[in-house]
This record gives C-alpha cells, structure tokens and sequence, in this order.
C-alpha cells in the first residue's frame, strides 16, 4: 500500500480519536502530511492522567509493540521520521516495556534507518512526563517534549502546523488507544471496521469501570452500546444492589449522566449531546450515596489542583468554583450560591485557553443540570440526603432502634454522647459531627437528620417515614388534583338564558359553570353566589342572558401551581373556584371543598398528634 | 531472530510465525501478567504451572498475556481449547486446574 491508500483507508474507516475529543484521525494525518517542511514527527499520548482511567497504560504494558506498529503506520503515511511516545514517569513499567518493545524492534530491523530495506527511516524515543494533568492536552504536551515546563499555548499554530509542533517541526499527535486501533484497521480492512460500533463512531472502545460496581475493571465494548449494559451486564450491577444514581464518564473533564439517561448509546456524539464527554474512558458509577455535590467538589478539586496557572479564567475561576462548593458541602451555603456557579462554570467555559479549563466546569455544571434539587437541598435545608456531607445534619440516636450497646459511646472523641440511666443521646453542643458513630452504631440507629425534619419531629412528634408522604403532597400542584378527579367539564354559552344555566348546574350537579363564547372560549364563569346576587336583585330567571349577569374579573390558574399558593390566592380574593387553564385550554373546575379533602387527612392527623 | 533486511524477511517471518504459534489444536493456558494480576501473585502461578508441566510432562503452553481487563478479580487465566476463565487464581489452585481441566479430569 502506498502511503497515500494507507491515509485514504484511515479516513475511510472515520477513526476517531480515542483521547477524549474525538477528532476524526484520518483528517488530523492528511492536515499533518500537508504541512510543510521536510521534517514531520509522531507523538503518541500516553498520559493518561484522569484518576481510575489505565486504559493506555494496559496497551503499554501489555501490548507496546501495537503501539509501536500504529505509530509506524501513521510515520509512513504522513512521511515522518521521527516519533516519540510521551509516557508519564509514573508508569514505570510502561516506560520498562515500552523501551524493551522498542529495542526488539530496532534489532528486528523494523525501527531505525532503511526500514526492511526500502529506505524509510523511523526512530522512536520515549519521553517521560512528570504526570502533571494538563500535559494530555495536546500543546502542553509538545512543550514537555520539547523540556519546558508543561504551558498550553494559544491555538494557531496547531500541532500538526509549522510551529507548532516540538521545536517548530509539524506533528501529527493521537492517543495510545488510536494507534493502536491502526494495525487492525490496516489489516482487516475500513469495512470491517466501519461495521463495529455507530455509523458516527465506528470501532471499539476501552472503559475503565470503576466506583460502586460488582465486576470493575477493563472493558472492550463495540461504541453504540448503552450504559445499561455496561453497568448492569458487564459490571453486574450495583454493589449491594443499591439503587443506581449516577455515572461519571470521561474522568474530571466529563460530567455526570443520571439514572434517566441509562440507555443512552454510548458514543461520541451522544455523550456530548448530555453534557459529558468520553475522555480516556473513564467510568465512575455511583449509587444513592455518593452526594453528587461532594462528586462534583473531587472532580474539581483536581482540576483545580492540576491546573497549570496560565490563564485566569481557569486559574482564578475553578478555585472561586472549589470554595463556593466547599461553602455550600460545609452548610454555609448561601442564596445564590448555585447560580453564581453556574455563571462562573460559563465563564471558566468560555475563556480558557485550553481543554483542561474548558472542560473543568463540566462535572459542577452536569450535576447542576441534573441534581439541582439535591444542590437546593443543600444551600436550604442544609441537608445531604447521600449523608456524605458530615457537617449538614443533626446526629440523633433513635431510641426506638437503640439497643443500648454503647459502642456510639466509646467511639466518640468527644464526649458527645451521653449516657443517661436508661439511654444514650447525643449532646448537640459537644457533638464535632465526625460521623464515628453513625460507622459503629450495629443497627444504624445513629441518625443524620436535617434541621427541619428535627423541628417537625420535635414539636410536632411526626414520625421520620411520615415526612417523606407530607413533603410530597406539599410539592403536590393543582394538576395532581385535577387527575385526581373525574374529568367533567360543564360549559354554557354566554348568550343562554340564565335558567338554562341553573338546570345545567343541577342535572351535573356542579356548583359552578365554565361561560364560553361560541368559540368555546373561556368568557367567565357562573356559580351559585352568581345565583344568590340575581335572586336578590329580583332578576328574571326566564329572560336575562347569562352575558348580562356574569362577572368580568376572573381569576385563572395554571395547572403546575402549587396547591398551598391557591389555598392562599383563593382565601385572599374570597372566591371559592378556581377555573384551571392551560393556555387556552380549560382544563377543570377546582373548588373549595376540593382543597379542602386534600387538607383534611393531614389536618386530622395533626391534631391526633398533638392533642 | 537476526535483523530483517526485507519486506520478504517479514512476510517470512510472519509466516513461520502463523504455522508455529498459537496453533488451534494444541493446549494452552493464557495466564494475565498485567500489572494488577502480578502484584496479586500470577508470577507464582506461572511458576507453579512450569513446575508441575514439567513434573508430568504434559504438552501444555504457557502464555503470559497483558492485561485481560478484569483487574479486580485477578490473578485472572483462559484455558484452551476449552474456553474456561479462572479468576482469584492461587498457586494452590494450579494442581487441580491441571487434574480437571488437562489430564482427562
């Protein structure tokens, strides 16, 4: 093949980058090879520095010479003579293999000059890194090479242009993991390839599964397939058979995808469409209790930590970031709070000069997207419903659980816990939050409680499991009652005569009717208090039209109102219904006595309570 | 093997090497030697297969993989033909491999 079939083939199988971007691989070559100068190099990334992700460091150790037969390819392909394999140090038997793979090679005469006799030189050097994050983005990683300290610098020049390359030479720059896919497309043949994974992101790609799954590890999946069965199939499912709440892909630079996502193709495209992104492949999943703020302060931690101070937005912004969240995890969030981040996760977004801080929000801003509520909760109630946060909740002992063992007792540092003659609690002024004895409690009867569930709990003796049931009627809104009810719409037009209007009331027994125009328009509506004001004013019933008598100032409500706020609309104004219109649409009649039977079993049960 | 001189040394080579390794019909066990499996013991395995090969002289070949994937369960090996895959493999283990897999088990 010549190098130019051998570009063509690439391009044809749409190789994507398996680094994280998913740049297509054939047309990052072709743009190398047009470059010019005769001086072209090959750089191999291998550093892989996502925490968990060692999916490049496995094809290093296990399989260098992959590696190696890749990068030639693409050498010949591009016309480049030199190549180097930038390795982190701290992958010290990948450095061992590589130059072992390296040396066999050169003895076998595949490597160095006059390749195999046909006049094509390539040497390969290995350069180790120092392990800093921000030396995987692709200009950082050139200034490494080169021996200079690891600074991104503002694209153009590409690495694959004059200049931009180590010492000014064009390079064409991948991942472990494409070249090492190069071989078998080569050999195989596109077509083979392009029938593996997706139409958009054809082939195989590497996971590293790892958080709270049963089988963690390594997996080789076709793209295409959906997070279902790589969590569930192949990861066999959530340890302890919690409940699934979340994965992280893509490592720090990635974001978090919730349960409701769970049969989303796993492929480039559709990944970036949630807000994430695949990255070395990283895999972290997680279960109810992982707090999806304490995940997003780690991911960020990191980035934070690894930046490498170049530019402000991502320098000053992530750290601004980092202590909005460690205001918010240790209960001093504020108001505000979460939409100063999301503003600031933009901004670091927008201005970064390269991939690291312009992916670093990612992870805050994805569990924002997805997990506001549990962000509210947090600023709010000053609750962690993961109870990953130790220092948002109240620690009690229940003393129905309690078996009285004491070990709460021995474990606690400071005296907190109290022994009384027949029980043991929790003295909240010397209480340091430190969780030990919620770990040494044997029957979990040390509870996290939040402030709020304490004063319910306190004053008016309800039960843990019972505020669960009451906060959701109070999120309840009028739609729920609408449903509730059978659907009966009484409608009168408004230029029927009032009589009309009674007997329509009586034979559906409402109290109340929607007045329409003949559009079916909503115009007003027509109640008994209607009824009383024409008696009084000794209005003929057999005459007058509906129009003449109906009222004008109608007060309409919207189907997602909250059910508390109607209570309060309709007491203030004294009306006792309250037509619900969505749009233009009537939806429903709600009236008093409706609000009311939805009161009256947790006003009843109040009171058996209290009295 | 020497230095290759030409593209016909490697199509050579490549050929020897299709024939003689890897042949279908013969039995083999692919032990991990990833770097997981090998902090959890797979080099003692690998020594304890040699030791008792040689001991009943079976006709059975070694081969040290890279990583297989499934770290957690390592050390992790496939026996062929058969398809079998052993994981949380000790050296202990090795014997009754061989008696229930190899010999006739």
């Amino acid at each position: 093949m010549s190098p130019e079939e051998v570009l063509e083939e690439v391009k044809k199988a749409n190789l994507r980058g398996r680094g994280g971007a998913g740049f297509p691989a054939g047309i990052k070559w072709a743009h190398t090879k047009k470059a010019p100068g005769a001086i072209r190099m090959v750089i191999a990334n291998g550093d892989e520095g996502d925490p968990g992700a060692f999916i490049d460091r496995s094809i290093m150790e296990g399989d260098p010479h992959s590696l190696l037969e890749g990068m030639l390819i693409c050498a010949y392909a591009i016309d480049a003579n030199y190549g180097f394999i930038y390795v982190r140090r701290e992958y010290p038997l990948a450095v061992k293999n590589l130059s072992i793979a390296i040396r066999q090679a050169e003895k076998m005469g595949l490597l160095g000059k006059n390749i195999l006799g046909t006049g094509f030189d390539f040497t390969l050097h290995i350069r180790e890194g120092a392990g800093a994050f921000v030396c995987g983005e692709a200009t950082a990683l050139v200034a490494s090479i080169e021996g200079n300290r690891g600074f991104p610098h503002a694209r153009p020049p590409r690495v694959s242009e004059p200049g931009g390359g180590p010492w000014g030479y064009p390079a064409n720059l991948n991942n472990v993991e494409t070249y090492a896919c190069v071989p078998q497309i080569i050999e195989k043949g596109a077509d083979w390839f392009l029938s593996i994974g997706t139409e958009g992101s054809p082939g195989t790609k590497v996971f590293a599964l790892t958080g709270k799954v049963k089988n963690t590890g390594l997996v080789e999946v076709p793209m295409g397939i959906t997070l279902r069965e790589i969590i569930f199939d192949i990861g066999g499912g959530i340890i302890n058979n919690k409940r699934f709440k979340a994965v992280q892909t893509g490592g720090p630079s990635g974001g978090c995808i919730p349960a409701r996502y769970l049969n989303l193709p796993v492929d480039f495209d559709s990944l970036w469409k949630v807000g994430s992104m695949m990255g070395s492949g990283g895999m972290v999943v997680m279960d109810e209790d992982n707090c999806m703020v304490d995940v997003a302060k780690f991911f960020l931690s990191f980035t934070q930590a690894e930046s490498c101070g170049k530019c402000p937005p991502c320098r000053i912004g992530t750290y601004q970031m980092l202590q909005i969240l460690e205001k918010i995890t240790s209960g001093n969030g504020e108001e505000g709070d979460i939409e100063k981040l999301e503003r600031l996760g933009e901004l670091v977004k927008e201005g970064s000069l390269c991939g690291l801080g312009q992916s670093a929000p990612n992870p805050v801003l994805t569990t924002i997207r997805y997990f506001r509520d549990e962000y509210e909760e947090h600023v709010r109630d000053k609750y962690c419903r993961a109870k990953a946060c130790n220092s948002l909740a109240i620690y009690v002992i229940s003393q129905v659980e309690c078996i009285r063992c004491g070990l709460c007792k021995q474990a606690c540092a400071y005296d907190a816990v109290i022994e009384a003659r027949d029980r043991y609690f929790i003295a909240r002024d010397y209480c340091t939050k430190c969780k030990a004895c919620y770990y040494v409690c044997p029957v979990d009867a040390v509870k996290l409680l939040s402030k709020r569930h304490l004063r319910l709990e306190e004053e008016f003796r309800i039960p843990l499991e019972r505020i669960d049931t009451i906060e959701r009627r109070c999120k309840m809104i009028l739609k729920d009652i609408i449903e509730s009810k059978p659907p009966v719409i009484v409608t009168v037009r408004k230029d029927r005569r009032l009589a009309e209007a009674v007997k329509i009331m009586a034979e559906n027994n409402v109290s109340g009717v929607f007045v329409v125009d003949e559009n079916n328009k909503l115009e007003s509506i027509f109640t008994e208090r209607d009824i009383v004001r024409c008696v009084v004013n000794n209005i003929s019933f057999e005459n007058e039209i509906i129009e003449n008598m109906m009222r004008r100032d109608i007060t309409i409500f919207d189907p997602s109102m909250e059910i508390s706020s109607a209570i309060t609309i309709a007491s203030r104004k004294k009306i006792r219904h309250l037509p619900v219109l969505e749009g233009d649409k009537i939806v429903g009649m709600i009236t008093f006595r409706d609000l009311v039977s939805y009161l009256l079993p947790e006003i009843c049960y109040m009171a058996k309570e209290i009295y | 093997m020497g230095r290759l001189k030409s593209t016909d040394d490697l199509k050579n080579v490549r050929s020897v090497l299709s024939r003689e390794t890897f042949r279908p019909d013969k039995d083999r066990v692919r032990i991990c030697c990833g770097t997981a499996c090998t902090a959890t013991g797979s080099r003692d395995v690998v020594r304890m297969f040699e030791e008792e090969i040689a001991k009943k002289g079976l006709d059975l070949e070694i081969v040290k993989t890279g990583c297989q994937g499934l770290c957690q369960k390592g050390p992790v090996m496939k026996a062929e033909p058969y398809g079998y895959f052993y994981q949380k493999v000790k050296h202990d283990n090795v014997r009754e491999i061989i008696s229930t897999t190899y010999s006739g088990g």
